[in-house]
């Protein structure tokens, strides 16, 4: 589940914020909490705490005092729109640039693109 | 909180602990990383009152350890030799835990011997190097001591009783958290587990880190020799190699957005450095700025 | 004592039981047997009892007293335990063994006596027994059996806490105990007690102002001693 390259609490903050994405879980779902995700991925619980924490400061989750950790309301919209923003930025953008080093011309990836419709 | 306060350890000329200094907050599993003779036992020696400092000071809770009876009774100290009568079986050897320490959990113990496949009817002598160390882990995790401390109990264990070892050791600190302190070699394949990592090093504090904070601390740079080295200028690099006109540096410390895209310009590649990566070049000698 | 010295006192009994007892029984029956032996083809003119009695506990005492340094010392201290509570603990064990085998030694005399005489006569040499007799062998059993114990502890903790080549030279001295329990306060072959050189008082207090001094360096050695390592 993890890789060596990155913490492992954002690993875990974008693990979750993906299963907001796809819908995997909805909306006042109940999140795991920090132990039983330490407990599965067998990691310290200070750093599953520590992911939870990033989500609860953007807004992705919500504490209920003694019950646990829910998918705030708006976070599926939320995390969408913010993904959009960077979808150009970090995903088109770099592969213009490849494409532009192998010789890939716009028009045949907007042929290509087209295509996939 | 374990304060320690320029703590040294002498073996007559020998000193295996030079002025440490250290302030651990309890509650957390420990990692404590170095190389062999770099003072690790003879550092959770002292922590266990197993032996007193040459000078400086320990204190837990704000009192001395040693021969203190409130914190001695809290604490279980594992070592790889294990001290236990060789002639006895695995079964006395867990009623007589049984009999000394009141936080002992019979049923728990009888719980992990299922585990690690331990006859309780068998010599220790008759014991395998893994079975020891697994026997190891029964007495240090049924212990339930406040401070537990465990150094190099994986010896001779095969991967299945390690990640059986490692799977236990969390399922029971989080149903009873307790400071746990872990010396290790393998680093990666526990390093998830810990809260922190102290590396020390020829008795010498080199960090003491949040775990998760150590994965990205390095930073391995490739690319044209004179690019690398002009990049590296002013940096902590922790190693150097060179393969024709390629070089590559491992760079200790985070880069922000700004110095990767400046690499990236000049052509250089960013690799991501493994935390026992990470250890062997912090520990391996030379460190050049 | 504190509820850990006291804890450490019973559980070093639950593990001596089966040992104590054995121990006694084969010393009971093997004597037993012996003097069946013996009064059936001559008439003895000693007590075996006091002869086998008198001198096996001690040189057992001897090794109870390396064992609890070089073994349980290691065992209670990995269990919580702190030096200082064990040494009192594993102290007051070893004086109650210490008592034990010299109220075993009139006790074993006063059996061998009466079955001797069962049928109405003694064998005229066999050292009589009386409740006078009982209290001077006790009296002359305690102080050796401490001494033993001590000696014990004293030669196994110098090589713990100095190694080797320190424990070496400080055998002579911790054997001191034993060497003037055994100068001034005999029992000969007969199973007769003899008093050397000076009188029971004196020899008496000797004995256990030698052996106070040896268990009260030792304590010094031991109090703040490195736990070694069983490899090592």
């Amino acid at each position: 589940m993890f890789d060596d390259n990155s913490p492992i609490y954002l690993q875990i903050a974008n693990g979750i914020k993906n299963d907001v994405l796809s819908g995997a879980l909805g909306e006042d779902e109940q999140v795991m909490s920090t132990n039983q995700y330490a407990a599965f991925y067998q990691i310290n619980p200070a750093t599953a705490a520590k992911g939870f924490a990033q989500l609860v400061d953007e807004g992705v989750l919500y504490k209920k005092r003694g019950i646990g950790m829910f998918v705030s309301p708006d976070a599926r919209a939320r995390l969408r729109r913010q993904r959009r923003e960077r979808f150009f930025t970090e995903v088109v953008d770099p592969m213009l640039a490849e494409a532009r080093m192998v010789g890939v011309g716009v028009d045949e990836i907007l042929k290509y693109v087209g295509g996939q419709r | 909180m374990i304060e320690i306060n320029d703590l040294a350890v002498r073996y007559g000329d020998t000193v295996a602990i030079d002025r440490l200094r250290l302030s651990m907050p309890t509650g957390k599993i420990y990692g404590l990383l170095g190389r062999n003779g770099s003072g690790k036992t003879s550092l959770l020696s002292v922590l266990a009152s197993y032996r007193k400092a040459s000078s400086g000071s320990i204190t837990i809770d704000g009192v001395d350890p040693f021969e203190n009876a409130a914190i001695m009774r809290q604490t279980a100290f594992i070592r790889d030799t294990l001290d236990v009568n060789d002639q006895e079986r695995i079964s006395r050897i867990l009623c007589f835990a049984g009999w000394v320490r009141s936080t002992w959990d019979t049923g728990y113990a009888e719980r992990l011997l299922d585990v690690f496949e331990l006859n309780p009817r068998k010599r220790i002598s008759a014991l395998s190097r893994g079975q020891r160390s697994s026997l190891g882990v029964v007495l240090g995790l049924a212990a339930r001591a406040p401070l537990t401390i465990l150094d190099e109990v994986y010896l001779g264990m095969d991967a299945v009783a390690r990640t059986a070892f490692y799977r236990e050791l969390l399922a029971d600190y989080l149903a009873h958290p307790r400071t746990m302190i872990l010396s290790t070699h393998l680093i990666d394949e526990v390093a998830d587990l810990f809260e922190r990592v102290i590396i020390i090093d020829r008795g010498r504090l080199v960090l003491h880190e949040e775990a998760d904070e150590l994965k990205g601390r390095g930073v391995a740079v490739t690319g044209p020799a004179d690019a690398v080295d002009a990049f590296t200028a002013g940096r902590t690099v922790l190693s150097r190699q060179s393969l024709g006109g390629v070089r590559s540096a491992t760079l200790y410390g985070r880069l922000d957005s700004d110095e990767t895209d400046r690499a990236k310009a000049a052509g250089l590649t960013l690799g991501p450095v493994g935390v026992q990566d990470l250890f062997v070049h912090l520990t391996a000698g030379e460190v050049s700025r | 004592m504190n509820p850990t010295s006291l804890l450490v006192m019973k559980t070093l009994f639950r593990i001596y039981r089966p040992v104590v007892l054995w121990f006694a029984g084969i010393l009971v029956i093997g004597a037993a047997i012996a003097d069946a032996v013996i009064t059936r083809f001559t008439e003895p003119e000693f007590s075996l009892w006091l002869l086998v009695s008198s001198t096996a506990p001690r040189y057992w005492l001897m090794v109870v007293g390396i064992i609890l340094v070089t073994m349980q010392l290691r065992q209670y201290i990995s269990n919580g335990v702190t030096r200082r509570d064990f040494l009192i603990g594993a102290g007051v064990f070893g004086l109650i063994l210490a008592v034990l085998a010299a109220l075993w030694v009139p006790l074993g005399h006063g059996v061998e006596s009466a079955l001797l005489g069962l049928d109405g006569q003694l064998p005229a040499g066999y050292p009589p027994f009386s409740f006078s007799v009982a209290l001077r062998e006790f009296g002359y059993m305690l102080p050796g059996a401490i001494a033993f114990l001590v000696a014990g502890v004293a030669i196994s903790g110098g090589y713990y806490r100095y190694g080797l080549w320190g424990g070496s030279l400080a055998l002579l001295p911790c054997a001191l105990p034993v060497v003037a329990t055994e100068a001034f306060l005999g029992i000969d072959g007969q199973g007769h007690l003899s008093t050397r050189l000076v009188p029971y008082a004196v020899a008496l207090a000797v004995s256990l102002a030698v052996t106070a001094v040896a268990a009260a360096v030792c304590h010094l050695a031991l109090r703040d001693a490195p736990i070694r390592r069983t490899a090592e």
